[in-house]
């Protein structure tokens, strides 16, 4: 990931297109879903089939820690956009797209 | 697929469930609309514009991987022939992946070829490039036949619907998102879709193994029924899986034909992988993504082989099964072990995220195929040899056009892979065929500036007849192969015949000229062009190729021994 002392140039945050923020919001979702399902539903042959364990609050609760380190992570590095031409989201490296195929041989 | 089976396998999912797989689909296509913003040119569309950080294409090579296929593919061996199945990733991967990152991609990502087949053009002419070009092109799209094939019997299982309904409709979201996206799309719903295998296996194997009383319970439940428990149970030398009775061959069988000759093929000459490489932001990053995959690719093989053993002891029906010597032929089979402990073990809410982790590996497994064919048809049939030299955009276009076209050609071959028992089986067979000789090619072309365009041409062809040929022996009984045997000796009698062709050929035809292969033969390109940036965000220790690959072979070392 992009180092936040790289480039002294001000950078533009690239808040919208960030792979980690939608993994935090796809495992927060999932994670307060299992979470409150574990804590408030679980039935007794639920338990018998795992075994006694409640599986959607452990998990929920795994899912929930997931989401926390995505969501900082992100926020503690977050993505720099390359200085120079506009380009658009998603990049996040100092070098820009090369348009150049290989060398006609 | 039969109809009892079916029956046998329907999931109680409930509105929770399908909610969950809903969110899933609302990113899954608001990443594809979003990351359309970032495509204004073929390479954006083909490559993502050569922009991602490591981590990201790191985590795409093995989920690219990490389809569906491989996921009922390993667990079903796992409920046959327990631990040795290991050997797929800690064998059969991890070296392939450190060579890959360590030596061949400063080659790949430094010539600045779009595609695989561009290598071999540039190395050997157009014969070889076309030889490779389509076969890789036929290869993907059957195997994107082979994912869709899958992820209908899993729809099918979790909702009744036909089969032929949830290959299109899987078709169509898969078609939706690589259109739009394009590359970056297809790669950031792999990274999403390894997190979401992870969450569903971990809880799998922990749950099945606090069910059946921790390792010693499971040791103990295999050696109950198993005569051969002992094979079951330990890494090496995996005479079960071979089908080699002696020890030894065995041993050779696992290390020349998987770990060498197939793996080496696979992983460093497909292209469905390299391209994840070849989308890294530089070249640093680029030979880090094979490496960094390496350290989930070696762990993710305890959460995939242990529960496939686990069914096969939890589940009634896949142990009658697996009692029966896997002959019988109603209900259940060895593809059947995840599903069948999805349906024992999870409660609503988690058997949601089960199934979305299926689906999305299925998917992601289909857009990695059709992602890497649309690359190689545009880029290396059409503008290579069709339509050349018109303007960027009109090959983006064509791009687009024929992404549809490989899901429509998928869809039609999803029902080439109801034919067979094992998956695997059938996937070993394709690779074999195309890819074994393809790795011999490489090395000799890398290594030897003496090999010539028609040995390059030659020995992919007599490669590819060899492994043909293996496979058309066993299957007619005039060799006496089982397992995953005849896929091995197919692939290395499809290294050792291109190796010795080609440099037959070599001897008797003229070498291109140097100054052509400079940046594509070992001997001839300047070391500096073949090392990576290793400063600003490119810099520490934790960074150098050199070290994450002597990690991975490492953490692969340690896992074996405790294995053994």
């Amino acid at each position: 990931m992009t180092d936040p002392e790289a480039g002294a140039e001000p950078a533009a945050k690239a808040g919208l297109f960030d792979l980690r923020r939608i993994l935090a919001l796809l495992f927060a979702v999932y994670g307060t879903v299992l979470t409150v399902m574990g804590a408030t539903v679980t039935s007794q042959s639920d338990l018998d089939r795992a075994g006694g364990v409640n599986v959607n609050l452990w998990v929920g609760v795994g899912m929930l820690l997931g989401a926390a380190a995505f969501a900082g992570w992100a926020a503690l590095r977050p993505i720099r956009l390359p200085p120079g031409p506009a380009h658009p989201e998603g990049a996040d490296g100092p070098d820009g797209p090369d348009p150049a195929g290989p060398d006609p041989r | 697929m039969n109809a009892l089976a079916e029956a046998n396998l329907r999931l109680d999912a409930g509105p929770v469930d399908y909610a969950l797989l809903a969110v899933y689909f609302a990113l899954v296509l608001g990443i594809g609309s979003l990351a359309r913003r970032s495509v204004s040119s073929s390479l954006d569309f083909f490559l993502a514009g050569r922009s991602l950080p490591a981590w990201v294409t790191g985590l795409a090579f093995i989920s690219a991987n990490l389809g569906a296929v491989e996921i009922f593919g390993m667990t079903a061996n796992g409920a046959q022939f327990g631990i040795p199945t290991v050997h797929y990733y800690w064998i059969g991967a991890i070296p392939a992946m450190v060579f890959l990152g360590l030596v061949m991609m400063p080659f790949y990502y430094g010539s600045k070829v779009r595609s695989v087949p561009e290598f071999l053009r540039l190395r050997f002419g157009r014969f070889a490039h076309l030889v490779n070009a389509l076969s890789f092109a036929l290869a993907q799209v059957l195997i994107a036949g082979v994912n869709l094939y899958a992820l209908s019997t899993v729809v099918n299982a979790l909702l009744g619907w036909p089969l032929w309904s949830s290959v299109l409709v899987a078709a169509l979201i898969v078609l939706a998102y690589t259109t739009l996206g394009g590359l970056s799309a297809a790669v950031y719903n792999e990274v999403m879709q390894f997190f979401l295998i992870v969450a569903m296996l971990v809880p799998i194997t922990l749950v099945g193994l606090h069910k059946v009383g921790g390792w010693s319970g499971l040791s103990d439940r295999i050696r109950a029924v198993n005569p051969d428990a002992a094979e079951q149970l330990n890494a090496w030398p995996a005479s079960n899986l071979t089908g080699i009775s002696n020890a030894t061959l065995s041993v050779l069988g696992i290390v020349f034909g998987l770990g060498f000759v197939l793996s080496f093929g696979y992983w460093t000459t497909n292209f469905a992988e390299v391209q994840r490489a070849l989308a890294a932001r530089n070249m640093s990053a680029a030979r880090r993504t094979p490496l960094i995959g390496a350290y989930p690719k070696a762990l993710i093989a305890l959460v995939i082989v242990i529960p496939g053993m686990l069914a096969a002891v939890l589940s009634p029906e896949l142990a009658a099964y697996k009692a029966s010597g896997g002959t019988s032929t109603e209900g259940v089979t060895y593809n059947n072990a995840i599903e069948l402990l999805i349906r024992d073990l999870l409660p609503n809410g988690m058997l949601g995220v089960a199934i979305t982790g299926l689906l999305a590996a299925f998917m992601a497994g289909m857009a990695a195929n059709v992602s890497s064919f649309n690359t190689v048809f545009t880029y290396d049939l059409w503008q290579a040899y069709v339509v050349k030299g018109r303007p960027d955009d009109y090959y983006l276009r064509v791009g687009r056009a024929v992404t549809v076209l490989g899901c429509v050609i998928a869809v039609g071959t999803a029902f080439i892979a109801s034919g067979y028992n094992n998956i695997m089986d059938y996937l070993q067979t394709l690779f074999s065929f195309f890819n074994a000789p393809l790795f011999a090619t490489f090395i000799l072309g890398m290594f030897w500036k003496r090999t010539t365009p028609l040995a390059g041409g030659v020995g992919l062809i007599v490669g590819t007849a060899a492994a043909v040929t293996v496979d058309q022996l066993v299957r007619h009984h005039v060799l006496h192969l089982a397992g995953q045997g005849p896929s091995f000796v197919a692939a290395s009698a499809a290294f050792v015949l291109d190796i010795l062709v080609s440099v037959a050929v070599s001897l008797a035809t003229r070498p291109k000229p140097d100054s052509e292969l400079v940046g594509l033969v070992w001997s001839l390109t300047p070391r500096d062009r073949l090392r990576a940036d290793d400063t600003a965000e490119d810099s520490g220790w934790y960074r150098s190729p050199a070290i994450l690959g002597v990690g991975a072979l490492l953490l692969a070392t340690v896992l074996n021994v405790i294995f053994w």
